[in-house]
């Protein structure tokens, strides 16, 4: 059994995550580089307790989708993260020509 | 002459406010302490029921660890995440919280058939309490930007 190296699986998870999520790769880019960087890790942990015989197969598919579920919160915060600037950006868009808008207007419009 | 104009514009002065509210843009839910503190409170039961885990490995007691001993404390966080689900699902806009208790929810159970199958080494909680911790901070820090704090 050849000893996975992190740094080759944790290309490979990011190669394929970046092509699946193609234009929202650079939202996500930061918590996605250290989830699946921790995801890598605890690969290569689990064969090292699998080659010393510390844990069976059972528990290792238990750990990892430990890991999955915690790549979705991960990936759901940033999303709602992403929302959040968005929504900033538009009320500053909004305050910016409030007064001006609801003057012109003569009514409270925005 | 300022009671006169009260009088004449109360109407206008309640509208007014309500709908500068109403014109603001909420794209994702509104910050709900409850659920924030719920989050919390679960984080620190995990965290306690990990601790023990560790500590009993520490001081050569392994045989503590035992799934039986430890029962009634996930039996309290699955009641406590049963909680939270059911207020986030009842929140507007909540979906990606709610998602995320869903998601810590099954990472419960997954942990809690880890354990039905017994730890057999530190190794072992180290890594489910690095799953745990991550998934904590990633609600944690969503929630502190639901609190739309201004810089």
């Amino acid at each position: 059994m050849s000893q996975l190296d992190v740094t080759t699986i944790l290309n490979n998870m990011l190669a394929a995550v970046k092509t699946s999520l193609a234009s929202k790769w650079p939202a996500v880019q930061d918590i996605a580089t250290t989830t699946f960087k921790s995801l890598a890790q605890n690969l290569a942990d689990i064969q090292t307790m699998k080659k010393k015989g510390t844990i069976t197969n059972e528990k290792a598919a238990l750990l990892v989708d430990m890991q999955k579920h915690a790549i979705r919160i991960a990936l759901l915060s940033e999303e709602g993260l992403g929302l959040l600037a968005t929504e900033a950006a538009i009320n500053a868009a909004l305050d910016a020509v409030r007064t001006t808008v609801n003057t012109a207007l003569g009514f409270a419009l925005l | 002459m300022y009671l006169k104009f009260i009088r004449k514009h109360w109407i206008a002065g309640l509208v007014i406010p309500l709908f500068l509210v109403s014109c603001r843009v909420l794209l994702i839910g509104a910050y709900d302490q409850v659920t924030d503190q719920s989050i919390q409170k679960i984080q620190t039961d995990v965290a306690t029921l990990l601790v023990k885990i560790e500590r009993n490995f520490d001081n050569n007691t392994p045989a503590d660890n035992k799934y039986e001993n430890f029962k009634p404390g996930y039996e309290s966080i699955s009641g406590e995440i049963e909680s939270l689900k059911i207020r986030c699902n009842s929140l507007p806009k909540y979906k990606f919280v709610a998602a995320q208790v869903n998601a810590l929810d099954s990472t419960l159970t997954d942990l809690e058939k880890f354990h039905k199958l017994g730890f057999d080494s530190k190794q072992e909680v180290e890594l489910v309490k690095k799953t745990f911790e991550s998934e904590f901070s990633s609600m944690i820090a969503l929630q502190n930007g639901l609190k739309r704090e201004k810089n």
